[in-house]
């Protein structure tokens, strides 16, 4: 048979008056102020040495994006390209020296963060506002959003429009390739026989079936509402004559109309 | 009718009449089409496939037959040709998109009389 206690229940404990004790400074902080807290508290109990890993990570990973937009840039000039990856072997044989473009790419990243923090702290209890951060950091890490949201300015010409494109893309394409290849090795390297074997196997086939699917991205692009609109002008221009030219007859010979 | 994609890149930047170097430009769009559709092939594989074919092209360095036939390990010539191709439509699209607001109106009848002209429907 089991013991029955007569001793007093333990009095049940309130874990937020529990917490605000602890910590007062927390006690009339909105969610994003607390979050912070939090943050800070768990930077400072991080170890340096680990913190040291973190930044050499991000240092390597920045390298490497660094090499796969010089590998882009270098367009098919395969000598420049030999050329650059000799640089980056010499490099990587030697102890790392960060670089100011380094130190920018890393510099970059620490301002999204603190931007991050910041913006988690302004918004204080707004859930919608709150809502939002959060969906725009989960993007900006899928790579969906650019690291920096410093915005950039509109071009006003095809030609400036033209080359934006293609350095937004090469940059974009790069990231993609990075994240299949970095996975175990460095991407640069790799990218010389990647695109030589997709020109190798498209070269079997010089003329490709584009044209077709061309005049359909056109349409897309929005390009295509123009031979719409054109079109639209002419029958509304054919429909006016038929208009005139009915009114001229009526006006001539009444009597065939009525 | 079929058009060599070089050939329609470089039509296009006639047609916007862009001022830059053509050439330099056809060959980084080209390279960055290359690069999308490894990317597009690439993500079809296994983490694992993905991993020993990054780590298989590594060995190729600038032997172009090597090259491809490691990718055809991988993928047919069906697979990589329509690779291809969707990912030029998806440049040309987006090539399209990004300049669209800075034509004029006879830039933008000579894009249409381009896209007229390859048009697989177009019989003249």
């Amino acid at each position: 048979m089991p013991e029955t206690s007569t001793a007093p229940k333990p009095e049940r404990v309130d874990v937020d008056k529990q917490r605000q004790a602890e910590a007062p400074e927390n006690s009339n902080r909105s969610i994003g102020g607390r979050v912070k807290n939090v943050l800070n508290r768990v930077r400072e109990k991080v170890s340096p040495k680990y913190a040291e890993q973190v930044r050499t990570q991000a240092r390597a990973d920045a390298q490497n994006l660094s090499d796969v937009r010089a590998m882009i840039a270098a367009g098919g000039d395969m000598d420049k390209q030999a050329a650059l990856v000799k640089g980056f072997q010499e490099r990587d044989t030697k102890p790392p020296k960060p670089s100011k473009e380094l130190n920018k790419a890393v510099s970059s990243e620490t301002a999204t963060r603190m931007k991050f923090l910041q913006d988690l702290e302004d918004a204080g209890d707004d859930r919608e506002k709150l809502r939002e951060i959060y969906r725009r950091e989960h993007l900006r890490q899928q790579g969906l959003l650019p690291m920096s949201e410093n915005k950039t300015e509109t071009p006003d010409s095809p030609t400036d429009a033209t080359d934006q494109y293609n350095t937004t893309r090469a940059a974009k394409i790069a990231e993609s390739v990075y994240r299949i290849t970095a996975k175990s090795l460095g991407a640069a390297t790799a990218l010389i026989p990647l695109t030589m074997g997709i020109a190798a196997a498209i070269q079997n086939q010089s003329d490709v079936a584009i044209g077709g699917y061309a005049a359909g991205a056109a349409a897309l692009a929005g390009i295509g509402e123009y031979i719409r609109y054109e079109y639209r002008e002419k029958v509304i221009e054919h429909k006016r004559n038929l208009i005139t030219n009915k009114h001229q007859l009526t006006q001539k010979h009444p009597k065939k109309f009525y | 009718m079929q058009i060599n994609y070089q050939v329609l890149i470089l039509k296009i930047l006639e047609a916007i009449n862009y001022t830059g170097d053509k050439e330099k430009f056809v060959k980084d769009f080209v390279t960055n089409t290359q690069l999308q559709t490894f990317a597009a092939l690439a993500e079809t594989l296994s983490p694992e496939k993905q991993k020993k074919l990054a780590e298989d092209t590594v060995s190729v360095q600038e032997d172009q037959e090597k090259a491809l036939n490691i990718l055809k390990e991988y993928f047919t010539e069906e697979q990589i040709q329509k690779a291809f191709e969707e990912a030029g439509i998806g440049e040309i699209k987006g090539l399209l998109e990004s300049v669209k607001n800075t034509l004029n109106e006879e830039q933008k009848q000579s894009v249409v009389s381009l896209f007229k002209e390859t048009s697989p429907t177009n019989n003249t």
